[in-house]
């Protein structure tokens, strides 16, 4: 049997910055030497993989190119990652067969806030992910999202100007809803607060143990 | 283990726990270890949903923090999860519930019952003489009250503070 690899689900809604957080906390993980893959389910489109394959696979060459799938899922994405896993799950078991030598697995699905989760025996760990262009009141109306993730990042905190959100009123309410759990305001665009996600995932997720290759 | 963590105080701490050993309300032994002061015993809290998870970080009752890594294994309430002489005992956490008495009820009104609250996408536990489900907020009484119809007239209905373990089959996804 092959040994567990490590899972992570991202999930949020359309225009989030899914992908986006995947790209800039990729350089972080890889860069300390741990081994990923990354899997996104979509409907039917197999865009935002491909953009991820290119960026982080072919320019930069932070992980091979056949280890950044696309999922095309034919149906909501949300009951791919928790009513009936099975198609992820499939997939991971023949990576885990395949590439016993990775570290993590990046799962990427979009769902809003009330329907998004992992099934556990999908993800090890959830981060959901908003913008602040839903408003400041985000936080305060719960969900699932909100409240269930491991980590909830919140992005895109430079547009909060133009649409009148108030970090200040974001923040207070993630405390409230959220109570001990942690949470992170991003600029994914510019990369502010993406170290604190990766320290979360490095220490929540990888225990803060080193790379296979070099154990 | 012990490691550096340059936003913690050093030496930072992570007890790592890989396998299940036993329950606590299985085994009156090792019930009984826990009973005593030791060091090498630590309690987490668990919620029903982090119970399904094989790999965590929590923190214990002590302020330490356990990483569990137990591949495929799930873990119950009461569970002792171990690594060398360290013992980690999981305790589930509470959480509120509607417990509804339907000793009343006929045969299909009890069909009506299990469509409408598998309709709301809630995981059930069955008792002799009553179902109880999870809720979020108190204000879902009201709810499943209007919901159950006339029905409501024949079941009593009251929120509890308890331990919640679905039945196996009756695990479901839900909001």
């Amino acid at each position: 049997m092959s040994h567990k690899i490590p899972r992570i689900g991202i999930g949020g809604p359309v225009g989030s910055g899914k992908s986006m957080l995947i790209e800039k906390i990729m350089p972080i993980i890889a860069g300390k030497g741990y081994r990923t893959c990354i899997i996104s389910n979509d409907v039917i489109s197999k865009e935002d993989a491909d953009r991820m394959r290119k960026n982080l696979a072919t320019n930069q060459g932070l992980l091979p190119e056949n280890l950044v799938i696309g999922l095309a899922t034919g149906g909501c994405p949300h009951t791919a990652i928790r009513e009936d896993p099975s198609m992820n799950l499939a997939l991971i078991e023949e990576i885990e067969q395949n590439h016993p030598e990775l570290d993590v697995i990046f799962l990427e699905s979009g769902g809003d806030n009330v329907m998004t989760t992992f099934s556990p025996a999908l993800a090890d760990y959830f981060i959901y992910i908003i913008d602040v262009s839903g408003g400041d009141k985000y936080p305060r109306k719960g969900g699932l999202g909100i409240e269930s993730c491991d980590l909830l990042v919140i992005n895109k905190t430079d547009l909060a100007q133009y649409v009148g959100a108030d970090l200040a009123i974001m923040e207070r309410d993630t405390k409230t809803m959220r109570k001990q759990k942690p949470y992170a305001f991003v600029n994914c665009k510019d990369g502010i607060g993406i170290q604190d996600v990766a320290d979360h995932i490095i220490q929540d997720v990888l225990f803060e143990e080193p790379p296979k290759t070099r154990q | 283990m012990t490691k550096y963590n340059s936003k913690k105080p050093f030496p930072y701490v992570v007890l790592k726990v890989r396998k299940i050993t036993g329950n606590i309300f299985e085994n009156v032994d090792l019930a009984r270890e826990f009973e005593s002061n030791n060091d090498s015993h630590k309690t987490v809290f668990l919620s029903r949903f982090d119970m399904e998870k094989t790999r965590q970080k929590k923190k214990a009752t002590d302020g330490t923090d356990i990483a569990i890594d137990l591949q495929d294994s799930k873990i119950k309430h009461g569970d002792v999860l171990s690594e060398g002489i360290l013992k980690v005992l999981v305790r589930q956490t509470t959480e509120q519930v509607i417990t509804a008495q339907i000793g009343n009820l006929d045969g299909p009104s009890l069909v009506l019952l299990g469509h409408i609250i598998g309709n709301i996408h809630r995981p059930v536990s069955i008792e002799k003489g009553s179902i109880s489900f999870p809720i979020y907020k108190e204000t879902e009484l009201d709810l499943f009250r209007s919901l159950f119809g006339s029905m409501a007239d024949k079941i009593s209905l009251a929120i509890e503070e308890k331990i919640f373990q679905p039945h196996k089959s009756m695990n479901v996804h839900e909001h």
